[in-house]
């Protein structure tokens, strides 16, 4: 019975029209921007080099810097470090901690405000005492946490992961469709009586209606990215450098760069699913679809926007959304962004959702 | 032996908040539907009628019992729908689907057993949905078009397929809330037919309606709701004994028949039209026209009227909503 009353919520989620857009799009797009880096593959080429150019090399310290707060940062291309740079840079990031935390102690700096200097060194500090510790010397090594590794030439893993977060936007938008129009559709046509006054339980119902809309989140964003690992693959080589992914800016892991297509298609569905539950509980409470699609991106982006203004960013759900940033796949790491502080905040929020959504549901006149 | 009612309804009540204090749209009233039984609810715009076919359709929170084919709806939600088919306020569909799409659907979702009932047990589910939408679409003689989509459907087309939507899985009780609206008289007669049929299969139906004359022709017995009440509740067969016959007297001195009327038969409420004098009364008809005769006036015919369904209806409702102002708020306030 629940089988058929999922495959029926399925079948009417279904939109021809919205499903033939968004693949015409993706599709223009990612051959466009194919084309686009094979064309421009000589002027990436060689980056590396000009980098480490700018590097403090004549110090033998081998971290640039960070664009937002000016903290060192680790190069995100593909570079081999000798022991002796290895250890130089970290005397130089314990003394930039020493010298940060004095002064934080000294004016009450607010450690969790927006983008934090001493969290990013602290970022680095777990970098290098990681080759250090594993002795990983003279090995080629990107770190993740910036996002895709830049080898010195455009790859097939870096065009996934700069097209994956470009589109991202288009599965986000029909999920989004078919989150928050499934409940307010019916309220809007009057078929919602048409089902309800069937022998269906209005739990079972909510039930096929959300996990209907999942399936077409992760059937949309599955497409896009299967699409683009075979253009990626199709047009570019593999990553030959290891990559380190870090965990909560901590807790660094050596693994083959191509580990950032999986965690990333991972991350960016637990996102896509999360803005699916907001849409389908506006949808639920307002029975308005324009306000149930909107909705989702005005609360994160800009609620989430003016909440973490105000400090209190990481008790907001934008923040605990990101979750690419805590495994080293988000292009920016938000400063003092905590792994155990976002998920108990995603869990309230989603569980919250959930439960206020199954409630109006059943306790609500229908009609 | 009497049969089982299929819908029993008992003390129901839905009040809402307003602004202006609570309002009773449904105030405590109670009533039964048998099998093959169909029974008119009328009432006027505000009176309760669609709230409390929300209420037993399962689409409202109420006070009270609702018990459909035996199951309270309260207690049993799934279980008591099993044996329902309902359109409440008008018939509902995907309308950029097909007719068949909208039966499959609906099928689909509905009770396994219910769509099993006589069928063989090995038959595949699959074959027997197909089947039950062929034969829903064929009874309301729809199969030609049931692959266009139901947006192109005329008014009447999309009358027949909402009543086939609640005959898909044969139910015990059928709910139908004007179901009639916006038809022509072709299409009034076979919706009436398509009533009674399904009612002559066994199947108890409950129909609102504001078109007071088809009522009569299509129901066994009507339920008066007025003002969240039940004003009255009698068979079409009672509606003529229950009021007295009514009868008019045809003659060249209307008023001094009347004013006769009155003082020999202790005739109330008796209306002067025209030539003729209308009025309800026990008296003989014999007797009637021999002392009209007798008092010298000039009589040119007395006879007996039908008493219309809506001589009772405004009569009841007048005589409830003259005395419960501000009835009709319950509407709005939804």
């Amino acid at each position: 019975m629940f089988g058929r009353l999922y495959w029926g919520e399925l079948r009417k989620q279904t939109s021809g029209g919205a499903i033939i857009t968004l693949s015409v799009i993706t599709v223009v797009l990612a051959l466009l921007m194919a084309v686009l880096f094979t064309a421009f593959n000589d002027l990436v080429n060689g980056v590396e080099e000009d980098i480490r150019d700018s590097m403090n090399s004549e110090s033998g310290v081998t971290v640039g810097v960070n664009f937002d707060t000016g903290a060192p940062a680790v190069s995100s291309t593909g570079q081999s470090y000798t022991q002796e740079e290895v250890l130089t840079t970290l005397n130089y990031l314990y003394a930039e901690l020493e010298a940060r935390e004095l002064q934080k102690e000294e004016e009450g700096y607010d450690y969790y405000r927006g983008s934090d200097y001493i969290y990013y060194v602290k970022g680095e500090i777990a970098f290098f005492e990681y080759l250090r510790d594993n002795e990983l010397y003279g090995v080629r090594i990107g770190v993740m946490r910036d996002g895709a590794i830049a080898s010195g030439e455009v790859t097939a893993e870096m065009f996934v992961t700069l097209m994956r977060s470009i589109l991202f936007l288009l599965p986000l938008i029909y999920a989004s469709i078919a989150a928050g129009s499934t409940f307010a559709d019916e309220f809007k046509s009057g078929t919602i009586k048409l089902v309800l006054t069937r022998p269906v339980g209005v739990n079972a119902l909510t039930t096929a209606k959300l996990l209907a809309a999942f399936t077409h989140a992760v059937a949309a964003y599955a497409a896009m990215f299967l699409l683009l690992v075979v253009l990626g693959y199709s047009f570019f080589p593999a990553e030959n450098v290891r990559a380190v992914f870090m965990f909560n800016n901590s807790a660094p892991t050596l693994a083959p760069s191509s580990a950032a297509l999986g965690i990333g298609f991972t991350t960016d569905l637990i996102m896509l699913l999360s803005y699916t539950v907001i849409a389908f509980f506006v949808g639920v409470v307002t029975k308005n679809r324009v306000v149930a699609i909107i909705t989702p991106i005005i609360l994160v982006d800009v609620v989430g926007g003016i909440i973490s203004l105000a400090g209190l960013g990481r008790f907001f759900i934008s923040n605990a959304l990101d979750w690419g940033q805590f495994v080293g796949i988000s292009s920016t790491v938000t400063g003092g962004a905590d792994f155990f502080i976002s998920l108990p905040v995603w869990a309230v929020y989603m569980a919250a959702m959930l439960v206020l959504s199954y409630f109006v549901v059943k306790r609500r006149d229908a009609v | 032996m009497e049969k089982t009612p299929v819908l029993e309804v008992s003390g129901l009540k839905k009040y809402y908040k307003s602004r202006r204090g609570t309002v009773k749209a449904v105030d405590g009233i109670s009533f039964e539907v048998r099998p093959g039984e169909v029974v008119g609810f009328l009432g006027p715009n505000g009176a309760g009628k669609t709230t409390a076919i929300k209420a037993i359709t399962g689409l409202a929170n109420y006070e009270g019992v609702i018990k459909i084919d035996g199951v309270d709806l309260n207690e049993d939600h799934v279980g008591a729908l099993r044996s329902l088919g309902a359109i409440v306020e008008n018939p509902d569909f995907y309308l950029k689907k097909s007719a068949e799409w909208n039966l499959k659907y609906l099928a689909s979702v509905s009770d396994e057993t219910a769509l099993r009932k006589g069928y063989p047990k090995e038959e595949k589910l699959g074959k027997i949905i197909a089947d039950r939408v062929e034969k829903a679409i064929a009874r309301v003689g729809l199969t030609e078009r049931k692959k266009s989509a139901v947006k192109t459907y005329s008014l009447g087309m999309k009358q027949r397929l909402g009543i086939a939507q609640t005959l898909i899985t044969e139910p015990k009780l059928l709910i139908l809330d004007e179901p009639a609206n916006g038809l022509d008289p072709d299409g009034i007669k076979e919706i009436r037919d398509l009533i009674r049929s399904v009612a002559e299969s066994g199947t108890g139906v409950l129909v609102s309606s504001h078109q007071l004359h088809e009522m009569q022709l299509m129901c066994d017995r009507v339920l008066i709701i007025s003002a969240g009440k039940i004003a009255a509740s009698m068979s079409i067969d009672e509606l003529s004994a229950g009021e007295g016959r009514k009868l008019f007297v045809r003659s060249d001195d209307p008023a001094g028949a009347k004013k006769i009327l009155e003082a020999k038969f202790g005739v109330e409420g008796a209306v002067v039209t025209g030539r003729e004098v209308h009025f309800r009364t026990g008296a003989e008809l014999s007797e009637i026209t021999r002392e009209l005769v007798m008092s010298g006036l000039n009589i040119y015919g007395v006879a007996e009227e039908e008493v219309s369904l809506e001589d009772v209806f405004m009569s009841k409702v007048h005589s409830r909503t003259e005395s419960v102002p501000g009835d009709r708020e319950a509407e709005d306030v939804r």
